[in-house]
């Protein structure tokens, strides 16, 4: 089996530990208190035929660590990160975009993906405003929704893929 | 009393059973050999250390590092594992390379009560945290919305100004021409009936052109339009070739014309009625209108430039006020039927809409011509 450590980075409040529930245990509370220190979540992706199983250890962290989480001892070993934040508020977005660009710094190589996060909050053909970190600097994104379940699993499927295929 | 081994083990032993502490004893091939402690009950023995402790997944290099380093403890403090709807203690882990044994002893310590306490404690300034953001967000929105209405505002004084001062005077005139003609049907002396209500039909149709032009002006304002690229050398050209330029009068195009994003409509209001300013206003006889483009950082810089009579300094703000037509040397404002007095004003209305910057320089006291110039953003 292929093992892997994943962080869940970004912001207090923008649904780290809702989207880790909705994807470990597909349940949603919206009321899951804060985050200290970290949590830890096994989480199995359905091999495609012929693959070998997939197995995510993923770090749930303190939202509070803020940047400092690159100086902490739960980074360490990291082989990945989904960098979420709040499509409803804009300052959560501008962290996600700065949260990304250090940890393409400070893990260079390493998969990443921004993830913008409670779109099910959006008005209908409401889009989300992208920070002008993101777009310049072309890093790559997806929106979910932790409440409905949207892109939540396609989410850790993609990077498994992605981490397989370029054999990280 | 001299503490003893057995001592040490009871209070170990004491300890474990209450859930505080347990220890993994792990070989220098990271596999689990032994456990004490029902907190370590969860980690089977005989089996790879990162595959029973997921939290020291992606430690190996570091616990490979403590083997040249004894004394050094590897720390991993306030985690839980989340195996199922049941959580797992909180716990600090901590690692530290025996010697002696020839093996790594983890120490796994549940995290104590000062833990759900800290946690309450972080709930609140989290939830107070997240209050302040909104706060801060909507703080904005408001001052957003407040720029909004005092735009509204100070364009609804200013059509409050139009309406009452710059439209009175020709409804005024409408009504003098509608009572000549009325007198004319009956007292001959009055004049033709034919010539007033010609001009109550020019006046007519100057009125339907200034509130046509009042309507354009009111529309030109902020929009999400989609940008394009817009070449604004072709675009010059084009503006240049469609106007009527005097045989005597020379226009020089030059510079540096990038291709920008931005609304067409308005960068194409705003150059033609420059030009045409700069063409209208330049000496017919051998004048000079000179148009140049600068690329700057982020933005070009487009100069419209005339060796006309220039703007006096007192005018240089209200030209960019609707139905603003300037005094000659006289003094007299010259009747011009093919100016409405709104071109500038839309010019400066586009500018604003693009987020574009527009500035004039002239000073007749000291020679004449007159230089407009826009900064656009690329």
């Amino acid at each position: 089996m292929i093992i892997r450590k994943i962080m869940l980075l970004g912001e207090m409040g923008v649904g780290k530990t809702s989207i880790v529930n909705r994807l470990v245990f597909d349940t949603f509370s919206g009321d899951y208190g804060v985050s200290i220190g970290s949590d830890i979540y096994q989480f199995k992706v359905e091999p495609s035929p012929g693959e070998q199983p997939f197995l995510f250890n993923v770090w749930d962290t303190d939202g509070s660590f803020g940047e400092t989480i690159f100086k902490s001892v739960y980074i360490r070993g990291a082989h990945a990160a989904v960098i979420l934040g709040d499509v409803t508020r804009k300052q959560t977005l501008e962290t996600m975009a700065r949260l990304a660009v250090r940890f393409e710094e400070e893990l260079p190589g390493r998969y990443f993906c921004c993830v913008l996060n409670k779109v099910d909050l959006l008005e209908d053909g409401e889009t989300p405003e992208l920070p002008e970190r993101l777009v310049s600097r072309g890093l790559p994104y997806i929106t979910t929704s932790a409440r409905t379940g949207a892109n939540v699993r396609e989410t850790f499927a993609d990077a498994a893929a992605s981490i397989v295929r370029r054999g990280l | 009393m001299q503490t003893t081994t057995p001592d040490l083990i009871d209070a170990c032993e004491m300890f474990a059973e209450n859930d505080t502490l347990a220890f993994i004893w792990v070989d220098a091939e990271l596999t689990v050999r032994d456990t004490f402690g029902a907190l370590a009950a969860f980690v089977p023995r005989n089996q790879a250390l990162t595959d029973s402790v997921p939290a020291l997944f992606g430690f190996e290099d570091d616990l490979s590092a403590l083997v040249s380093d004894v004394g050094r403890t590897l720390e991993i403090p306030n985690i839980t594992i989340v195996t199922g709807a049941e959580r797992m203690p909180r716990i600090n882990l901590s690692v530290r390379w025996s010697d002696a044994r020839r093996q790594f002893l983890i120490l796994v310590a549940r995290a104590l009560s000062r833990a759900a306490l800290e946690q309450e404690l972080q709930t609140q300034v989290r939830n107070r945290r997240l209050m302040e953001m909104m706060l801060l967000e909507q703080a904005e929105a408001i001052r957003e919305t407040n720029r909004t209405l005092a735009d509204v505002n100070r364009d609804l004084a200013e059509f409050a100004h139009v309406v009452s001062h710059d439209l009175k005077a020709p409804m005024r005139a409408l009504r003098y021409f509608a009572d000549d003609l009325e007198s004319s049907l009956s007292d001959p002396d009055a004049g033709d009936p034919r010539e007033h209500l010609s001009r109550l039909k020019a006046q007519s149709r100057r009125m339907t052109s200034m509130l046509s032009s009042l309507l354009s002006y009111a529309r030109l304002e902020r929009k999400d339009e989609a940008l394009e690229d817009v070449n604004t050398g072709e675009l010059v050209g084009d503006i240049v070739q469609s106007l009527p330029v005097p045989p005597r009068l020379t226009v020089k195009v030059s510079g540096t014309w990038p291709v920008i994003a931005t609304i067409p409509a308005l960068i194409d209001l705003v150059l033609r009625n420059l030009v045409e300013n700069a063409i209208r206003f330049a000496p017919q006889d051998g004048g000079i209108v000179e148009i140049s483009a600068e690329v700057r950082a982020s933005t070009v810089a487009i100069a419209v430039k005339d060796d006309g009579p220039g703007i006096s300094l007192d005018y240089q703000t209200a030209i960019f006020r609707p139905f603003t037509q300037l005094p000659d040397e006289t003094g007299a404002i010259p009747i011009d039927e093919n100016s409405s007095g709104m071109g500038l004003a839309l010019v400066k209305r586009a500018v604003e809409a693009a987020g574009a910057e527009i500035t004039v320089v002239s000073d007749p006291t000291v020679g004449p011509g007159t230089v407009f110039t826009v900064v656009w953003p690329l």
